[in-house]
């Protein structure tokens, strides 16, 4: 392995490494701070409670946007899509709207709110999805497809936007403050379902990864290759929805990982195979979030920022940098 | 942040930015002087008027002067009988029930003045242009008094803009008396308990900066106030686990969000469990005066009578020392 080589393989894993060790045990107001792992009794309320979940949230998070931006990119076959873009996550917060506001305030509960949220997310990006499959098999072409996604996108974020307005303040205030991404809201019970979940379709996305390669030069590849295309579109539509879904249900909305992630990790990879690049997008979407964690906790005392407008100040000109200093435009 | 004079003919009101005193937001005179003042608007008439905040109401209630207003933001947070009877009957309408001010319902009515407030310049530019159409915006800014006295004695520039100024003196003398004489007995107390506010949305907590209206008053009703170090009268947006470390063992707990029982609470945030004053059951939320609806009158009149917000905290944090009084604003969660 020359040097060139080792430092695109293990740079991702000692920044991952280096991200999650601060995220995990630094604080600017009491600098670091590591616990006794070995004494759980004298692991802190603090740490256990909130500090390890909003942690590994965000890394499971990262992982989850990152892996679906990657074979949605391949599903649109156009290196812009990613949950937002293809509705995925428009769709799941116009849904948990309808949750959060279109429920009269007299008669929501919390109970009501907590189980549905997570439901609703995950149905409505997968709903969206699906409505853009029926409307690709009727019409064709992938470019309808992606400007379906996009259309969905506006209609249902303006959809979300009505509700709001005629909504109460108090149910407004719940929904903007959901809207703002963040892991802090995260909860050690909620991660016994949502790091299974994301486990399985990471899982089931690691099976596919051959025939999604296979398809890469186009569907008539595939089939000669012996791959039921709609069975896979459906598949990749399915585990898409689950993976921003289910995210965007837990965190609230989180922009640009989808997106940049898998770019990050073709660029620095020099690949495009789905065997090869799974685990550095994983890797890149972790870092990302991890990153935009450290920064909404400490770049100003005491006030926490928006991870989600973090995201796009930290992914976009990484990724402009990447671009520029590969040559992009001649890979 | 006002200043009002009186000539033998006119009266005249300058109103200042309580965020940059030197900034005039606003002059305006009215009386049967004929000649024009030098930068001072003349209000031809304050018979009707859109009053743009629940607190306006509240303030023109207390003064039996409710008549006057014609329109409301929302009609939906209003709980005063008096004006809601107007609202059925028709005489006062909503101009911003969606959170956005319908610039031209409001020019329809053609009210005398508009009682109004802004957050930033957007919501100022909107006032203005109703301004530039000729119908006089008097900015209200009293929610950036840091003082809850400060707040409440804008009653006075109501007072003047009523006719009803000696009446709304009289007002404001008796509540910061009232005030007052519940601080010193405050103050007397050695013992304060630490108290924390509000409650987290999303991981989220909005908490009160130390020199807000809420701090003030918990300071000044004989408590410690978490947050106090924290200069400034606005909200710090803080992750719940700094809240938690530092206030997690708070022995009260004031206004949690919208939760009327602890149940809610629980629901927002499972692990709100683990603050102290969850398991002592020393939460109090300022929703006793809220209706079915969820309008509070604690909004039109928490700001109005903070005599009474102070003495209900008195209460709460000292219970021992304080006389006899039912709680006005606040209630103990279920």
């Amino acid at each position: 392995m020359n040097s060139n080589n080792f430092y695109k393989a293990f740079l991702p894993w000692l920044v991952l490494l280096f991200l999650l060790v601060t995220d995990l045990f630094f604080s600017r107001e009491s600098g670091w701070y590591f616990p006794n792992f070995f004494n759980t009794q004298s692991i802190p309320e603090w740490f256990g409670e909130f500090r390890f979940p909003r942690v590994l949230s965000a890394v499971f998070a990262g992982m989850a946007l990152s892996i679906s931006g990657l074979v949605l990119q391949t599903l649109f076959r156009n290196p812009l899509a990613g949950p937002y873009l293809t509705g995925i996550t428009p769709g799941a917060s116009f849904a948990i709207a309808l949750l959060l506001l279109g429920v009269p305030a007299g008669i929501q509960h919390p109970v009501l709110q907590n189980l549905g949220i997570t439901g609703a997310g995950m149905a409505g990006g997968i709903l969206v999805l699906l409505l853009q499959l029926y409307i690709h098999k009727k019409r064709g072409g992938i470019f309808t497809l992606l400007l379906t996604g996009v259309m969905f996108g506006y209609l249902l974020s303006a959809g979300s936007e009505i509700l709001q307005t005629l909504a109460s303040a108090g149910q407004v205030k719940s929904f903007v403050m959901w809207g703002m991404g963040n892991f802090d809201r995260v909860k050690m019970e909620q991660l016994n379902w949502f790091l299974p979940l994301i486990l399985f379709g990471i899982a089931w996305i690691y099976l596919l990864r051959f025939q999604l390669d296979a398809w890469i030069p186009g569907d008539m590849y595939a089939q000669n290759a012996g791959i039921s295309v709609p069975k896979l579109r459906f598949k990749i539509i399915l585990i898409a929805g689950i993976l921003a879904g289910s995210t965007t249900a837990l965190c609230g909305p989180i922009g640009f990982v989808g997106l940049a992630a898998p770019h990050l990790a073709r660029i620095l990879g020099n690949t495009g195979t789905h065997h090869k690049l799974m685990l550095p997008t994983m890797l890149w979407g972790a870092i990302l979030c991890l990153a935009a964690d450290i920064l909404a906790h400490h770049l100003f005392k005491d006030i926490t920022l928006n991870v989600n407008a973090i995201c796009a100040i930290i992914g976009a000109p990484v990724v402009l940098y990447v671009l520029l200093r590969n040559k992009f435009g001649n890979q | 942040m006002f200043e009002l004079a009186f000539t033998q003919t006119d009266t005249f009101i300058k109103l200042r930015d309580p965020a940059d005193s030197t900034r005039i937001l606003g002059a305006f005179f009215w009386g049967t002087g004929k000649e024009k003042k030098q930068g001072f608007v003349r209000l031809k008439n304050r018979n009707k008027v859109v009053a743009l905040s629940a607190v306006f109401v509240g303030m023109m209630e207390a003064l039996k002067s409710e008549n006057r207003i014609i329109a409301v933001d929302n009609s939906g947070y209003i709980t005063s009988k008096r004006t809601n009877t107007r609202i059925a009957e028709g005489k006062v309408i909503s101009v911003a029930a969606s959170g956005n001010l319908q610039s031209e319902k409001i020019f329809k009515l053609q009210p005398d003045l508009i009682l109004g407030y802004f957050i930033d310049a957007k919501g100022k530019s909107e006032l203005d242009q109703l301004n530039s159409k000729g119908i006089p915006v008097l900015y209200i800014q009293n929610f950036l008094e840091n003082h809850p006295l400060g707040r409440a004695e804008w009653i006075c520039l109501f007072g003047a803009l009523c006719g009803h100024w000696e009446m709304a003196q009289a007002q404001f003398r008796e509540i910061e008396e009232h005030y007052l004489s519940t601080a010193i007995r405050a103050s007397e107390v050695k013992w304060k308990p630490s108290v924390l506010c509000n409650a987290p949305f999303s991981g989220i907590w909005d908490v009160p900066s130390g020199e807000s209206f809420m701090a003030k008053l918990i300071e000044d009703a004989g408590g410690a106030y978490v947050f106090t170090q924290y200069r400034g009268a606005g909200r710090i947006p803080m992750d719940i686990e700094k809240v938690y470390k530092t206030g997690s063992n708070a022995i009260f707990w004031l206004n949690p969000g919208p939760c009327r029982d602890t149940t809610c609470l629980e629901q927002i945030d499972s692990r709100l469990k683990n603050f102290k004053a969850f398991n002592t059951g020393n939460i109090y939320n300022s929703t006793r005066m809220q209706n079915k609806n969820g309008a509070n009158a604690w909004w039109e009149y928490g700001v109005l009578r903070p005599d009474l917000a102070l003495l209900d905290i008195f209460t709460i944090l000292h219970p021992e020392v304080a006389n006899e009084h039912e709680l006005v604003f606040f209630e103990k969660l279920n």
